[in-house]
């Protein structure tokens, strides 16, 4: 069976651990728990009728302190950027990491997910950003790891775009 | 390897990796396990078999193995079977690896302790500033905007005032979340107010700083706005000090820097969804370096000012300080509250 690593990336509490909780066991908490590290978990998905084996590498959010290391990243076949949509500063952190990613494993598939779009009251991004960004090239979508929206959607997308690279 | 007698070498292993339940796998180039020891059971591999391919059984060597570097490590991986991991991979003779297990349980437990309270207080004061600079924005759309301003990008005879909570960044790293935003709030609201009482517009707030602008608004001079603002900054503060003391929380003092002087005034249209004031101009730079050169409960002022707030010169005595950085247009001059004051 084919094999993919994917890795969830962002920076802190923006919802990675969340997504892959919501894809992998339909499931969704409130409560914090921070990522030490990394911690894998799999998936089989079927794609345009092939069965595809996920391994999703869910790894620590990155900070000023705490740069996400490269050594976690090699090998992958794609990649989240994770944003929260409600802290804006988390999308420069998204971005300065594909910057990093980009120079360490080349031009491997990504997408740009604007999460926690349950929160509609204190969303920080506006659209016109958003909308520049895929001007600009970037595939983006809005998930909530919350109510599931757009969650399925997204891992079907990058599946399909790493199969196709 | 360093010349080390067996009884060193045994006491180095008990001391760093006994309670690590070490366990090695020895890999060929397309993971096919060809020897192994240790404790492999510890991290849920049982029934290993000589030729089996690691990688169905280790998904970590997914994209990984065999790798680019002669070794690599991976620090608190969380295996299939739950249990977090220390991993090392390196080269060993003819081609094979070896893979090294740690087990990282404690380590990890201890990290996140760590990091979990480090990260929520983060989370607490960024909410927090959110919180306040809605508010301010508010408040500032309600005086401001509803004014016919002056064009935006003319400049403008303004006074600039920088305050700034001291040694409160490094409270907050040692302090509960939930007391570090209540203690925020508190002296957040002892220094806002007295800008937006005196006509002036409270405008960024950065960490635990705020700007107040004056002279936007009609009214009396700016130069004295601020500084009565200043004086009422100093007064909160110090009854707020007053009340914490009695109730055994810890107290902080602010530092205030003032100038004025010609800037531009501007409406940017930020990454945020509302517009923000923006000033911009040499006296901006001035006032903030004259603020991050006060002491606890100082008011440094700048020529202009002083001059301008003719009724409070008797208040203020010249100050001798080196600004690095900046030019200094004139004299600067003190103010420090007196111990009994307030
Ligand atoms: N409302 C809402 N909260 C979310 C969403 N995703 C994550 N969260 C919450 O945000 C916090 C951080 O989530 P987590 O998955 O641990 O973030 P990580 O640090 O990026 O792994 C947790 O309290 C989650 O419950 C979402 O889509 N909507
Ligand atoms: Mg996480």
């Amino acid at each position: 069976m084919i094999k993919k690593k994917i890795c969830m990336l962002g920076a802190f509490s923006v919802g990675k651990t969340s997504l892959v909780q919501r894809f992998v066991k339909s499931m969704f908490s409130d409560k914090y728990l921070t990522t030490v590290g990394v911690k894998i978990d799999k998936k089989t998905i079927s794609v345009n009728g092939q069965e595809v084996n996920l391994l999703l590498w869910d790894i620590y959010g990155e900070d000023n302190f705490q740069k996400v290391q490269m050594s976690y990243i090699r090998g992958a076949s794609g990649y989240f950027l994770v944003v929260d949509g409600t802290r804006r500063s988390t999308l420069n952190t998204a971005l300065e990491l594909r910057e990093r990613v980009e120079e360490n494993i080349g031009n491997v598939p990504f997408i740009l997910l604007f999460n926690k779009s349950d929160l509609e009251d204190e969303w920080e991004i506006d659209d016109e950003i958003i909308d520049q960004l895929s001007e600009d090239g970037l595939t983006v979508l809005r998930t909530s790891a919350k109510t599931g929206t757009g969650v399925e959607d997204a891992f079907l997308l990058l599946a399909n775009k790493m199969l196709e690279g | 390897m360093p010349d080390l007698a067996p009884p060193v070498l045994e006491y180095l292993y008990n001391l760093s990796f006994k309670d690590r339940s070490p366990a090695f796998f020895l890999l060929e180039k397309d993971g096919r396990l060809m020897n192994w020891g240790g404790n492999p059971e510890a991290y849920g591999f049982t029934d290993l078999k000589k030729g089996e391919h690691m990688e169905e059984r280790i998904l970590l060597l997914e994209g990984l193995f065999p790798p680019d570097d002669e070794q690599m490590s991976l620090s608190c991986v969380t295996m299939e079977s739950g249990i977090s991991a220390d991993v090392h991979i390196f080269s060993g003779e003819q081609g094979y690896y070896w893979l090294l297990l740690l087990d990282a349980t404690l380590k990890e437990a201890h990290l996140v302790a760590l990091q979990q309270e480090a990260n929520e207080l983060r989370l607490f004061r960024d909410r927090h500033l959110k919180m306040m600079n809605q508010y301010l924005a508010k408040k500032n759309s309600e005086k401001v905007f509803h004014l016919t301003l002056q064009e935006p990008g003319d400049s403008k005879y303004l006074s600039v005032l920088f305050a700034d909570i001291r040694g409160f960044t490094s409270y907050s790293e040692k302090i509960s979340p939930v007391r570090v935003l209540k203690s925020l709030d508190e002296y957040m609201t002892a220094i806002v107010r007295p800008v937006l009482d005196e006509g002036g517009v409270a405008d960024k707030i950065m960490g635990d700083a705020v700007m107040g602008v004056f002279g936007i608004l009609p009214g009396v001079s700016p130069s004295v706005q601020s500084v009565k603002a200043g004086f009422r900054m100093i007064k909160n503060v110090r009854s707020l000090n007053k009340v914490r003391q009695r109730e055994k929380q810890d107290t902080f003092d602010i530092g205030i820097g003032i100038a004025s002087g010609k800037a531009v005034l501007g409406i940017i249209g930020s990454w945020d969804r509302r517009k923000t004031l923006s000033v911009i101009g040499r006296y901006v730079n001035l006032a903030s370096e004259l603020e991050k050169q006060a002491r606890p409960n100082e008011i440094l002022i700048d020529e202009n000012t002083f001059r301008a707030a003719d009724d409070f010169q008797a208040d203020f005595s010249k100050a001798t300080l080196s600004l690095q950085g900046t030019d200094m247009p004139g004299q600067v001059f003190s103010y420090e509250a007196a111990e009994d004051d307030g």
